[in-house]
């Protein structure tokens, strides 16, 4: 809970929101990649398929040929049967035969010649066509096939290998596509400026493979470009929206539930301050209502008292016994007093009865209270923060100084002394504006904390006009308020509960620059006291 | 015994409160000091005067309770009876513990206020009364001779005459007389209360 807290703290909602959007964006770029890596892979495969049937279709071309030549052919027609086949298919330019004697046509004649010679030595019933030449600049390049009677040689566009429906990239798509014969190398597609490697560009994915073919062993090289550039940057942009959603919303979430905690919070301190306020209210009552019937009652006894030694006295000793009569309506009288008098005295303890009652009805249970180690300065930031609105309207500002220190104390007992002692300086400094014309000061309450000994301090001092020396002596005496419309509790409840956790409230300092009140608490190092059994 | 009659010291700030226990306490001829301000009794009581103190805990300024404490720092040995309003276990806890006599809750009933306070005054003035007679006791001895306190501390050890005699080196005419003059010095009538008022001494002047 503290730790998510802190995270919270240190992070933010929008923090989150950037972390979160950090994450999408990378899955999705990544998943983009591998989409387009395996794009890439598939179409090459397709490439290659289509490339190796185009290369062993070749193959069947020239075995063709080669079978339907018969010796003695009209030379002519076999020639011209020939010369039909680039106009079946566009990928051979031409087709070529030399019968025995003959002579290869075109200027590649030596590099035919020698194509033919390789052919030839392959075992007859396996022999298998032969690439003469390669073109690289034109992509283009010529297969031999040694037969008898007669030779063949096919003069081949590469390019035009693979019907352009077929192919599986369209023009533009910064693939680059080339087939390779040692050193020869043909480029099927061009991938143009995208190899020059523009912003946004990597050398992206390939694949290299040879052709599944024995005559034409070209390794197909496929590459695709790609980068920033191609990146799925509508998702990220609609991603960045969502998160930035996502963090506005928690954001307001948050805001929501720390606004409700608060007024918890403040409710609640509200709801323990109203509690204690009527004990401190009811023990107020007992003691102001004590006192007189303290003293009638010992009054009334004595007087009561006073009657009876005189009953008892002996009677008539100095008197003659003509004074008899008086005497009897004497005694008739005192024996009347003393029955008004135990009358008064009756009703004396009845009313204190009804005192003890109300108190023990509104006060705690003893040991209600645990006293805990209890970090002063975290509740005085709590305290602080419950009075965030009212310090604002003040105008106040309330800083806490000194370190951490702990108290054995019941938390919400302090919170609710501290909470008196702030509204108290608030009280005070809001005196302090109300004085028209002069330029007011700014209020400002600072809250110290210290250690002696065995005990903790924490001190609330305000610059405000201080305490009327008139107040001073029954400063802590409930139902004494300088506040019209004070009930003068919030003091001696203070003290009460600090009492009541072997702790004290002083008026530390008092003068026209301000007050300061002094919480006094055992120190949550102190050796415990025993519970009082 | 006492040429002074006791006095009772009554602090509550609360004037009709102070009258009117100081009235109560009056009708049984007690005498009674009244203190409005716990600071100024403190100040000026006089601590050598014999009886009790009635004391309210809820007071401005000083607390009944600091004051029984401070008291008790001082070395103050009236007893205290503590009056309270209402009284709490800590502080009926607080106020044993720094050597309260009573904890009478208010409104006290004059029975048993008077019978606390009662108490507490035949209790200090018996005290008193043992501590005077102690120091007496000890002037007294004080003036015997060495002789004497010789003799003095073998009667307390039980011997007779002769003993005695043969243990200083004296005859027993002479321990008779030794015996006679302390007798007289101490101002006792018996052995048994010679043996009673200062064995305790004797033993204290052998030791030391």
């Amino acid at each position: 809970m503290r730790s998510s807290g802190s995270a919270r703290r240190w992070l933010g909602p929008y923090g989150i929101g950037a972390l979160a959007f950090v994450a999408g964006a990378t899955a999705l770029v990544r998943v983009d990649i591998a989409t387009r890596r395996e794009a890439l892979q598939a179409e090459a495969r397709t490439a290659h398929r289509l490339l190796s049937q185009a290369t062993s279709r070749l193959d069947a071309m020239l075995a063709t040929l080669a079978l339907l030549a018969r010796p003695g052919d009209d030379a002519a027609a076999a020639a011209d049967a020939a010369a039909r086949l680039p106009a079946l298919y566009p990928q051979v330019l031409a087709a070529w035969r030399r019968d025995p004697g003959g002579a290869w046509p075109g200027d590649a004649v030596e590099a035919l010649a020698a194509a033919e010679q390789r052919s030839r030595a392959q075992p007859g019933n396996t022999r298998q066509p032969v690439l003469a030449a390669v073109d690289a600049q034109r992509a283009r390049y010529t297969l031999v096939l040694a037969g008898t009677p007669a030779s063949f040689a096919l003069d081949i566009d590469a390019r035009r290998l693979v019907a352009a429906a077929e192919w599986p990239w369209p023009a533009g798509e910064p693939v680059h596509v080339t087939l390779a014969a040692g050193e020869q190398i043909i480029v099927l597609q061009d991938a143009g400026a995208a190899r020059e490697r523009p912003f946004g560009l990597t050398d992206g994915f390939e694949m290299r493979k040879a052709l599944d073919s024995a005559s034409q062993p070209f390794v197909l090289h496929a590459q695709r470009f790609t980068g920033p550039a191609e990146w799925p940057w509508r998702s990220l942009a609609a991603w960045a929206l969502a998160c930035a959603l996502l963090a506005w919303a928690l954001q307001r979430w948050l805001a929501v539930r720390a606004a409700e905690r608060l007024a918890e919070e403040q409710l609640r301190l509200a709801r323990v301050s109203r509690l204690n306020t009527m004990g401190e209210l009811a023990a107020g009552i007992a003691h102001e209502l004590n006192q007189p019937l303290t003293a009638l009652l010992a009054s009334t006894q004595s007087a009561l008292r006073l009657l009876r030694e005189r009953a008892a006295a002996p009677a008539g000793q100095a008197d003659s016994d003509a004074d008899g009569d008086a005497d009897d309506k004497e005694d008739d009288h005192d024996a009347a007093a003393v029955q008004a008098l135990e009358l008064a005295a009756a009703q004396a303890r009845r009313a204190s009865d009804v005192v003890a009652r109300l108190r023990r009805l509104v006060q705690p249970a003893a040991g209600a209270t645990p006293a805990v180690p209890t970090d002063l300065a975290e509740v005085a930031r709590r305290v602080v923060g419950l009075m965030a609105d009212e310090l604002r309207q003040a105008g106040v500002a309330v800083s806490i100084e000194g370190a951490a220190l702990a108290a054995r104390a019941d938390p919400v007992a302090v919170e609710q002394i501290l909470h008196n002692l702030l509204a108290n300086a608030v009280q005070a400094l809001k005196a302090l504006r109300g004085a028209p014309g002069e330029p007011h000061q700014a209020g400002r309450i600072t809250i110290t904390l210290s250690a002696h000994a065995d005990r903790v301090r924490c001190t609330v001092r305000d610059n405000g006009p201080g305490i009327a020396a008139s107040a001073l002596p029954r400063l802590f005496e409930p139902f004494h308020t300088t506040r019209p419309g004070g009930l003068g509790l919030g003091l001696p409840l203070c003290q009460t509960l600090a009492t009541a956790m072997d702790g004290q409230v002083v008026l530390r300092d008092n003068s026209s620059a301000g007050a300061a009140f002094e919480l006094e608490l055992p120190a949550a190092s102190a050796p415990a006291r025993q519970p009082s059994p | 015994m006492n040429p002074v009659a006791p006095l009772v010291h009554i602090v509550d700030d609360d004037d009709a409160v102070r009258q009117a226990l100081a009235l109560l306490l009056g009708t049984v001829g007690l005498r009674v000091a009244g203190w409005a301000h716990p600071q100024e009794f403190l100040d000026r009581f006089d601590r050598e005067s014999v009886g009790a103190i009635v004391l309210d805990v809820r007071m401005p300024g000083l607390s009944g309770l600091t004051v029984i404490e401070l008291l008790r720092q001082r070395g103050v040995d009236q007893p205290v009876i503590m009056l309270t309003g209402h009284g709490t276990v800590e502080m009926c806890r607080r106020a044993f513990k720094s050597g309260a006599a009573e904890f009478l809750e208010k409104p006290v009933d004059d029975e048993v206020l008077l019978e606390a306070v009662h108490n507490a005054v035949r209790a200090h003035v018996l005290s008193r009364s043992r501590e005077g007679a102690g120091r007496e006791a000890r002037e007294r001895f004080a003036t015997l001779s060495a002789r004497e306190r010789e003799v003095l501390g073998l009667v307390v050890a039980g011997l007779p005459n002769k003993e005695i005699g043969r243990a200083l080196g004296l005859s027993p005419r002479t321990v008779e007389t030794h015996r006679v003059h302390l007798s007289d010095k101490l101002e006792v009538q018996s052995l048994a209360q010679l043996i009673r008022r200062y064995a305790a001494l004797v033993d204290e002047a052998g030791t030391a």
